[in-house]
């Protein structure tokens, strides 16, 4: 009976996320019927924006990843390194912020990490450094994603719930999180012994490296055509009206381009989607729906409206709470569930300050979202990853990386990012 | 350092080549793989003119060996094709490694651990194994060894490359004896 048992308990937690999409979905309209709420009338606000958004951005990187700059670059940064652990780090974060501005961050990390493993196999690294190194790699995606509108699930559902535009976000946002990013890397950094000189041991794994890809080829020639076709699709976001031409349809229009492209060239056009994490935030989407047609929320921004007279009071203590949500259940449901709340904020008192809040509240999502290994999107697939990497000690000892040696790395993340947060909002507000 | 790890991906010329540049000095290494030689950029030049002038035409390298296939690249070798072994028992990102990691130009092909190429027949094909001489005695790798199973019957031409020669006996753990009978020939560069 006891393998059956344990068997039984292996394939709920495979399916943890699937049953965690079936049960929002279920809550979900039983609280909708239960407050007399026609379904149909949550599917009529239903943000299916936010959805498409997120599938064409995803194969959107599909095809930038085909042409192999990821790799490419990944392994430029090593060998500018040189093989030092603290350069490392700083080139490694630096780029995931980059691309997960731009980019879906999941893929980014996936596209990454193989560059990655083989280089800390040939170092002589420690517990301590992997600990460090991934806690960097995931908080900056999460800031990375924050800083653009297009680069995370959150970002998508500000830009597209009308409280600010692309470029009002862009402008704002973008120098905030660039800041949290160079404060994260030098308080991780100097964590980090220096190495000076040449190392023999260093100068292997760069070489190793650089041999594991010798011949891996980066796609020039199609490459330029998708950086000039997301460069159009920017710019559109930034200077067409929402209103005019929606961001989804830009994003459709843009992939749309670059596949034609890619067919022409003749590079792969992998149209996958992870579905699972589709479903997920449209389960997220579709609860956070309904709990807003309850008007709980709109009760809620009530509530703190008249028991806080300071906005700007008003506005941080909002900021804990959904960095909080957002620690404690992930970036997706404190992004749904949070957002009625900022826009009941947004078109009262606080309505000229609007783009500040709509950055706010990213800034706590984007804490939130680092606190916790199962906050961040990335969080349990880097760590299957760092898991199934084997990485080890110099003594041959295995080097774990999961939510326990995560969770006062997080903690720091979370308090480093949401306290520069605190603090430029307190300033600007 | 997992330096058996690399040997999979790259080759037993390759990791002897950036051990070399590297200068790696020999403490760490003895435990994965003897030192090569100061420089072995003259041996690979040697093992690539020696398949050229075999009058083969088909090669069937027993481990992905990344630096002769980039001197290979700047020869002309129309005509001819290199196989390229995988052990079945190796994960498949490292699979998936060695077999994107091949550079333009050359006719290669990837076979499964023990199967044996269509058309690879005595007359114009050449099985090479690659490992190192230690007193005389040949050593391969594991995965070698258990190719050499197979591939050891093949009734053409067999050559065995060591990449240094060793005056002592040294067995690093993981790597083992194989018997000299079932080569026509031990390539001496």
């Amino acid at each position: 009976m006891k393998p059956k048992k344990s068997s039984f308990v292996d394939s709920l937690r495979q399916s943890g996320s699937l049953i965690l999409i079936a049960v929002l979905f279920a809550i979900g309209v039983a609280i909708a019927l239960a407050a007399g709420i026609p379904v149909a009338s949550v599917m009529e606000n239903y943000s299916y924006d936010v959805l498409v958004i997120l599938i064409v951005m995803e194969l959107f990187t599909n095809l930038i990843v085909e042409t192999g700059i990821m790799q490419f670059i990944a392994i430029k940064i090593a060998a500018f390194s040189q093989g030092k652990k603290r350069l490392c780090l700083m080139l490694f974060g630096g780029m995931m912020f980059l691309i997960s501005a731009c980019l879906n961050n999941i893929t980014a990390v996936m596209m990454i990490l193989p560059v990655v493993f083989v280089l800390l196999k040939t170092l002589e690294i420690d517990n301590r450094y992997v600990s460090v190194f991934f806690a960097v790699i995931l908080a900056l995606s999460n800031t990375g994603g924050a800083a653009s509108p297009i680069g995370d699930f959150p970002a998508i559902v500000i830009m597209t719930s009308g409280i600010t535009n692309f470029l009002a976000y862009l402008t704002h946002a973008f120098p905030l999180f660039a800041v949290t990013s160079v404060a994260l890397l030098a308080v991780w950094g100097m964590t980090v012994k220096r190495e000076a000189g040449h190392d023999a041991m260093r100068a292997y794994a760069v070489l190793n490296l650089k041999s594991q890809y010798k011949f891996a080829k980066v796609r020039f020639d199609v490459l330029k055509w998708l950086g000039g076709i997301f460069a159009g699709m920017f710019l559109a976001w930034s200077f067409v009206p929402q209103n005019i031409i929606p961001p989804e349809i830009i994003a459709i229009l843009g992939y749309v381009a670059a596949m034609v492209v890619c067919g022409v060239k003749g590079v792969k056009v992998k149209q996958t989607v992870d579905m699972k994490s589709v479903l997920t935030i449209g389960s997220f989407l579709f609860f956070a729906e309904v709990v807003s047609q309850t008007g709980i929320l709109v009760s809620l921004a009530n509530f703190l409206q008249t028991n806080i007279d300071n906005p700007k009071i008003l506005v941080m203590v909002i900021m804990v709470i959904t960095s909080l949500v957002a620690g404690l259940f992930s970036a997706g449901p404190a992004a749904a569930a949070m957002m009625p709340v900022i826009v009941q904020l947004c078109n009262g008192p606080l309505s000229s300050q609007a783009d500040w809040i709509a950055v706010a509240y990213a800034a706590a999502i984007c804490a939130g979202s680092s606190l916790f290994m199962w906050s961040a999107t990335a969080g349990f697939i880097l760590s299957g990853k760092v898991t199934d990497a084997e990485l080890e000690e110099t003594s041959g000892a295995r080097i774990p990386w999961g939510i326990p040696q995560y969770m006062k790395y997080g903690f720091v993340n979370y308090t480093i990012q949401l306290g520069i947060a605190l603090i430029v909002i307190a300033c600007v507000l | 350092m997992n330096i058996s790890d690399d040997i999979l991906r790259v080759g037993l010329f390759q990791v002897a080549e950036n051990l070399s540049k590297a200068a790696v000095g020999s403490n760490p290494m003895d435990v994965a793989m003897p030192m090569p030689g100061e420089d072995i950029s003259p041996r690979i030049e040697a093992v690539v003119d020696y398949m050229l002038q075999s009058g083969k035409k088909k090669f069937l390298l027993l481990s992905p060996e990344v630096a002769l296939l980039d001197v290979l690249k700047d020869h002309e070798t129309s005509g001819l094709r290199f196989f390229i072994a995988i052990p079945a028992d190796i994960s498949e990102s490292i699979s998936d490694q060695i077999r994107s990691n091949v550079p333009d130009g050359l006719d290669i092909q990837f076979v499964e651990n023990l199967y044996i190429p269509g058309g690879f027949l005595p007359e114009n094909g050449m099985v090479l194994t690659f490992g190192y001489l230690a007193k005389g005695y040949l050593m391969v790798r594991p995965e070698v060894y258990h190719m050499n199973k197979i591939h050891g019957s093949f009734p053409g031409q067999k050559v065995f490359v060591p990449y240094t020669e060793l005056d002592n006996f040294v067995q690093p753990e993981n790597w083992m004896r194989i018997r000299s009978d079932i080569f026509n020939e031990i390539l001496e560069v």
